[in-house]
C-alpha cells in the first residue's frame, strides 16, 4: 500500500485532473496500471506483492471481462485491454466437451469434431474474422478483435453446460425444444455483445459485411453446441 | 495473379509505350480504369504519365491517397475487400437471377472485382451444406425407429475439399485454359480493338465465388426428401447460375472453342450440384449395390437386431461379417 501511495505521488502531476481514489482503486486491480507499464513506466507497484495478489488481479481482470461479455453495457470495457486468458479456458472447455470420441472399434464414434478441431475452428475462426473486419478497414488492433470474439464465446459456452445437463435425462422432443431455445439464446446474446463491442469499428455502409461473419462464426458454435447429443 | 496483369498488359498496352518500369504490377488495373472513370482499385500509379489526370480525378472522387503498399501488409490485400454493403447484395442477387441484356460479368465485377464475396460464400455454403446435410440424414433416419442419429461433423471436411476445388481451382485452370487458347488464336489485332475480351483471375474468382451463392438456400431445400423435389432444384440451380456464368463467360470466349468451353462449364456446374445432391442429401434406392446402400443395410440390420434382443451389447463382429458378404 505504501508503493501505491509513493506511485501516486509520482503521477499526481501528470493525472492531476482524476480522482486519487479512484486512481487508487483502478490500480490494485490492474488494467490503468498495465497500461502505464507498457508506455515505458517502471513497474514497480509489483515488485514486492505477493504472487498471490499478481495472479489474483490478473483472474479478476478476466472475471471482468467475463461480466462485461453478459452485461454488455460498456462499449469500451473489453477492448481497453486485451488478453487471451479467458478465450483460451473457454475454447478449451468447449473442446473438451464437444469432442467426441474417435473410438471406431465398438461404434461408440458419436461423429463429434475432435478436440483439436474444435480449438481450430474457434481459433482460426476468430482470427479470419478478425481479418476480414481489418481487410474491410476496420480501426481495430488484431489481438483485440480477437479477445472480444474469445470472451463472447461465454454465452454459448454457458448454453453448452445446460444443454449438457439437459443431456443427462432421456431424451425427448420437448428436452429438445428446450436445449435449442437455450443455443439460440446463447448465440443471439454472443452476437448481440460482440457487435457491442466491434460494431462501431466499422463505416455504416460496411457493418453488415463485418457482422456477418461473426454471426456466422457464433452460428457454427452454436450448431456444435446443439448437436452434440452424447 | 501477377502474371495474369503482366500478360494482359503487354496485349492491351501495346499502344502506350511510355509507362514506368515500376508500375509493372499495376498497369493492368489502369486498362479497365480509362475505361470506367470510378474505378476504385488503385496502385502505384503516380509514376505513369498517361495517367495522372485520372489519378487526379480519382483522389478528388475518393479523397484518399494511394501510396504503394507491401505485399506482406493487410493494406495491400484491402483492395480486394474494397466492397460496402450493397455492392455484395447486388452482386448476389444478380449472380442467381439474369437480368436482361446486361453482362454480369462487365456490369458488375469488372469495375472492382471483391474477393470478400466469394470467400464468405465459399464458407458459408460448407457449412450450410454440412447443417442440412446432417438434417437430410436425420430425417432418413427419423423413420427407423430406436435409432440413436448422430450427427455428423466430418461433413465439413469433405464439403470443404469439393468447394474450395472447385470455386478456386476450377477458375485458375480455366483462365490457364482460356490464356491458352487466345495464344492460340494469335488474333492480337482483334484484341487491341476490343479489350473486353481478355478475362483476369481476379474476375473469375469473383465470378465463380457468387455464382455458388444460389447452392445455399438449395442446400437447405435439399433436406426435403422427395427425389423429384431434389432433382429438380439441381436442374434449376444449375441452369439459373450456370446461365448467368455462361452469359459472362461467352463474350470473351474465343470462337472456335465455343461449345467445348460451354459443355466443360456448364458440365462441371451441374456435376457438382449433382455432387453435392447425391452425396449429401439423397436417400440411396435399396436396388443400388453402393457403398451407402451398404452401410444402411448395416444400420437397420443393428437395428432389428437391438430390438429383437434387447441385451446384445456388442454389435461389432456381425457388421464385419455383412460387410465381407457384401
Amino acid at each position: 500500500m505504501a508503493m501505491n501511495e509513493a506511485k501516486l505521488d509520482m503521477y499526481e502531476d501528470g493525472l492531476s485532473a482524476i480522482d486519487p481514489q479512484h486512481v487508487q482503486g483502478d490500480m490494485t486491480i490492474g488494467p490503468n496500471l498495465r497500461s502505464q507499464a507498457s508506455l515505458g513506466e517502471p513497474d514497480f507497484n509489483t515488485l514486492d506483492e505477493p504472487i498471490k495478489d499478481t495472479i489474483l488481479r490478473d483472474v479478476r481482470a478476466v472475471g471482468r471481462k467475463f461480466y462485461h461479455v453478459l452485461y454488455p453495457k460498456e462499449r469500451n470495457s473489453l477492448l481497453k485491454e486485451w488478453d487471451l486468458w479467458g478465450p483460451l479456458v473457454l475454447c478449451t472447455f468447449m473442446a473438451m466437451i464437444l469432442q467426441g470420441s474417435s473410438d471406431v472399434a465398438n461404434n461408440s464414434n458419436d461423429g463429434g469434431p475432435e478436440f483439436a478441431e474444435v480449438f481450430v475452428i474457434v481459433w482460426i475462426g476468430s482470427m479470419v474474422v478478425t481479418l476480414n473486419s481489418k481487410l474491410l478497414g476496420g480501426k481495430i488492433s488484431f489481438f483485440q478483435s480477437v479477445c472480444v470474439l474469445g470472451y463472447c464465446l461465454l454465452p454459448t459456452a454457458i448454453a453448452l453446460i445446460i444443454c449438457r445437463i439437459i443431456l443427462l435425462a432421456s431424451q425427448t422432443v420437448y428436452l429438445f425444444t428446450i436445449r435449442f431455445l437455450i443455443t439460440t439464446t446463447g448465440l443471439l446474446w454472443a452476437i448481440y455483445a460482440s457487435t457491442t463491442f466491434l460494431g462501431d469499428t466499422q463505416v455504416p455502409e460496411r457493418r453488415a459485411l463485418t457482422v456477418y461473419p461473426i454471426f456466422l462464426f457464433y452460428f457454427i458454435i452454436s450448431w456444435l453446441v446443439i448437436s452434440h447429443t452424447s | 495473379m501477377e502474371g495474369g496483369r503482366m500478360n494482359s498488359r503487354d496485349q492491351q498496352f501495346i499502344s502506350f509505350d511510355n509507362y514506368s518500369d515500376s508500375s509493372a504490377g499495376t498497369s493492368a488495373q489502369m486498362n479497365v480504369d480509362l475505361g470506367l472513370p470510378n474505378q476504385q482499385l488503385f496502385g502505384h500509379l503516380q509514376s505513369n504519365a498517361t495517367a495522372d489526370g485520372i489519378m487526379q480525378d480519382f483522389n478528388e472522387i475518393s479523397g484518399q491517397k494511394d501510396v504503394p503498399r507491401s505485399f506482406w501488409t493487410v493494406e495491400y490485400y484491402q483492395k480486394f475487400f474494397n466492397v460496402d454493403t450493397n455492392d455484395v447484395l447486388e452482386r448476389i442477387k444478380r449472380s442467381m437471377i439474369p437480368h436482361g441484356v446486361d453482362n454480369y460479368l462487365l456490369t458488375q465485377i469488372r469495375q472492382n472485382p471483391d474477393l470478400y464475396g466469394p470467400f464468405w460464400i465459399c464458407i458459408t455454403l460448407i457449412f450450410a451444406i454440412a447443417i442440412s446435410g446432417n438434417l437430410a440424414n436425420y430425417f432418413q433416419s427419423v423413420n427407423t425407429n430406436n435409432y440413436h442419429w448422430k450427427y455428423e461433423f466430418h461433413i465439413v471436411s469433405y464439403a470443404a475439399v469439393c468447394i474450395f476445388l472447385y470455386a478456386w481451382l476450377f477458375p485458375i485452370i480455366l483462365w490457364i485454359a482460356l490464356k491458352w487458347s487466345k495464344s492460340q488464336q494469335e488474333s492480337l489485332d482483334v484484341e487491341l480493338i476490343d479489350p473486353n475480351t481478355s478475362v483476369g483471375l481476379l474476375e473469375l474468382l469473383c465470378l465463380y465465388g457468387y455464382s455458388l451463392t444460389i447452392y445455399i438456400p438449395v442446400a437447405f431445400l435439399w433436406t426435403i426428401q422427395i427425389g423429384l423435389l431434389q432433382w429438380s432444384l439441381v436442374i434449376v440451380a444449375t441452369i439459373l447460375s450456370g446461365g448467368v456464368l455462361l452469359r459472362s463467360l461467352l463474350p470473351l470466349i474465343p470462337g472456335k472453342q465455343k461449345a467445348v468451353y460451354t459443355a466443360v462449364i456448364l458440365g462441371m456446374h451441374l456435376l457438382l450440384a449433382a455432387g453435392f445432391m447425391l452425396y449429401f442429401f439423397h436417400v440411396p434406392s435399396t436396388s443400388m449395390h453402393s457403398d451407402v446402400t451398404v452401410s444402411t443395410t448395416i444400420k437397420t440390420l443393428r437395428n432389428t437386431k437391438v430390438m429383437s434382443s434387447a441385451g446384445y451389447k456388442s454389435t461389432g463382429l456381425p457388421i464385419k461379417s455383412l460387410k465381407l458378404t457384401a
